[in-house]
């Protein structure tokens, strides 16, 4: 309804192109393409066959036919070639193809060519934005538990590319994933391990790389006797970097949130560490370790 | 709304498009299907028209060059400004484009990137997939980012509240965006704050108000050799120097990162580090509670007491 005259029109001026590269592409496809409604495909189909060139004789209007199930352009006249990106999608695009090669695996050969695509896209928008202004690095580790949450939340199981430290070798194992486990310094996974048939854990920075299988994940007894217990934190403020740093933690969108924590020396150096950002709420018998602690520790400052 | 502008402002296009020379207004007019009316509202129209089509990023260039208009302005539209160079990209390319692209997907950026990859499939190559990805469901989005990037590209100031890291009162700061850096999951801006006369770093995450643009598009340039890295922390080398009491047997993380590791006593060591992050810094310092002590700096050593003072009172 609201839809300005020059928005219409650059939706045309885009639908042209995408008619002629899609011979008989369907109305209820061209709705969905475009987001509109099958009634405004129909409108906008009867606009464009009145658009055309000075003259606008039937030789230099753009032809099409269509009904329902198929549209065809026969003459785009010299709208055939779809409309080059402003500045600012270049600019989207570019940050997305320096994402793209800083996900892939450090070897992977794309990644070059992206690079070259990236300063070849820099180059044909003429864009002022110099290569440096954009830079992209990405938390591995942080996709990698992210999939994995995925993955125990979808209930499926995994392939991963696990890197073992002390053989100094990678293989490739399928496992089902059971749970994440977050220590100090490190983020572990429990799984079931089909390649050596038995309970593994694996560090998570380890996992070179990994894929979610479409095949159900093992949901074993294993996993509910785990030992974990609940904890409750409140967050102070909406500064978010403890959630960042365990991703399997539910991230604060509540005042607070619940977690399974396994080890309780974790969870109180959390409380002390991150002393801007959460409240540890349960288990209530942890609150006074807390304290104890940060008195010791007062003492050492107080004494001298 | 009627269609009729929406088919002026088609046919203007095509026409502009399809000429090779400068067209004048009065050659607009007498040619392009949809205007009428008396010279003053033909003028009109048309003003309208230029404006609506330059806001959509259709470049249309005005010259006098041609001798037989010298005093009047022509107008036309390239085709190298106007089309997408097709024959550039193979069907490799592509494939890559489209999976970049939707890196996007559910962001703010989804319909600009859905638009731009349509018109790349509507290049009338089939992209080819790439092989080996697995990228599962990523987002590269924060909030705000949208917006700073289009302020970027559109080189305009934009003014926001922002919170310092480790202070809880917000400022309005006013600047010129220059670059943009992901790091570890965080977007950071680099820009040049108008008050402060300087280029610095504004993480998003502490953005805390909308952004507003402020001053003209197109205001100021970026050096060509302008490089965002030469303003974030995290990618210099440590700067900010720390001695520490640590006991004897622990603290080993910190203890890797030493400089110097010094026998105290039968309980402690003294190590010097160096660190970039106050803040990533004090929380390692917490993190070993009772097994460190900071000997200096002193406004750390303040920050290190007034935690845990706050701490013990929170939980007694």
């Amino acid at each position: 309804m609201s839809e300005s005259a020059a928005t219409r029109a650059l939706r045309l001026l885009d639908l042209v192109p995408y008619l002629n590269s899609h011979p008989g592409v369907s109305v209820a496809e061209i709705a969905e393409e475009f987001a509109i409604s099958r009634a405004d495909v129909i409108k906008d189909l009867n606009l464009i066959f009145l658009c055309g060139l000075p003259g606008y004789t039937p030789l230099e209007l753009i032809d099409i036919s269509f009904d329902e199930e198929s549209v065809n352009l026969h003459d785009p006249q010299n709208l055939g070639t779809p409309r080059r990106l402003t500045e600012s999608e270049a600019l989207s695009l570019r940050i997305a193809l320096q994402a793209l090669a800083e996900l892939l695996p450090a070897n992977h050969k794309d990644r070059t060519i992206i690079s070259n695509l990236t300063a070849k896209i820099r180059s044909i928008f003429q864009s002022r934005i110099p290569d440096g202004a954009l830079t992209y690095s990405s938390d591995r580790q942080r996709l990698t538990i992210n999939n994995i949450s995925q993955a125990i939340s979808k209930n499926k199981q995994i392939s991963i590319v696990y890197y073992n430290k002390s053989k100094d070798e990678s293989k490739t194992r399928d496992i089902d994933p059971f749970r994440l486990i977050v220590e100090e310094k490190r983020v572990l996974l429990h799984a079931w391990c089909h390649l050596s048939g038995g309970l593994r854990s694996f560090d998570t920075a380890n996992i070179e790389s990994l894929e979610i299988l479409d095949r159900p994940r093992m949901t074993s007894t294993e996993e509910k006797e785990s030992g974990s217990k609940m904890a409750t934190v409140r967050w102070i403020n909406s500064q978010r970097s403890f959630a960042e740093r365990y991703p399997s933690i539910a991230r604060p969108g509540e005042p607070t949130s619940d977690f399974d924590f396994f080890q309780e020396e974790w969870l109180i150096r959390s409380a002390i560490s991150y002393f801007d950002e959460i409240e540890v709420l349960e288990p209530a018998d942890i609150r006074s370790v807390v304290a104890e602690r940060c008195k010791r520790a007062l003492e050492l400052y107080s004494s001298h | 709304m009627s269609s009729a502008k929406t088919e002026r402002l088609i046919n203007l296009t095509m026409a502009l498009l399809a000429s090779r020379r400068f067209m004048t207004k009065s050659e607009i007019f007498r040619r392009v299907a949809g205007y009428s009316g008396n010279q003053e509202t033909k003028e009109r129209m048309f003003e309208r028209d230029k404006d609506d089509l330059r806001s959509l990023g259709i470049e249309i260039e005005v010259g006098g060059h041609d001798p037989l208009f010298e005093d009047e302005p022509g107008y036309r539209i390239t085709p190298e400004a106007y089309q997408l160079p097709a024959s550039q990209f193979n069907a490799h390319e592509l494939g890559l484009i489209a999976t970049a692209l939707g890196l996007w997907r559910e962001s703010e950026f989804e319909d600009t990137s859905h638009s731009v990859s349509r018109r790349f499939q509507s290049i009338g190559v089939t992209p080819q997939e790439p092989e080996g990805l697995t990228l599962g469901e990523v987002s590269i989005d924060e909030t705000g980012l949208v917006e700073i990037a289009d302020a970027l590209a559109d080189r305009q100031g934009i003014r926001f509240e922002y919170r310092k890291s480790g202070s809880q009162d917000a400022e309005m700061r006013r600047v010129n965006p220059m670059g943009l850096s992901a790091w570890k999951g965080s977007w950071y801006l680099v820009a040049e704050d108008l008050e402060r006369g300087d280029i610095r770093a504004f993480k998003l995450s502490r953005f805390v108000s909308g952004i507003e643009r402020i001053g003209k598009i197109a205001n100021y340039e970026i050096p060509e050799d302008f490089d965002v890295r030469d303003y974030l922390i995290m990618f210099s080398r440590g700067e900010l120097n720390a001695v520490i009491d640590v006991r004897k047997n622990q603290g080993g993380a910190l203890r890797s990162q030493a400089i110097t590791v010094e026998h105290q006593d039968e309980e402690w060591d003294r190590l010097t580090v160096q660190f970039n992050d106050e803040t990533e810094f004090l929380r390692e310092i917490l993190w070993l509670t009772d097994a460190a002590k900071i000997v200096e700096p002193e406004s750390l050593r303040i920050k290190v007491v007034n935690a845990l003072t706050t701490l013990e009172a929170r939980y007694v």
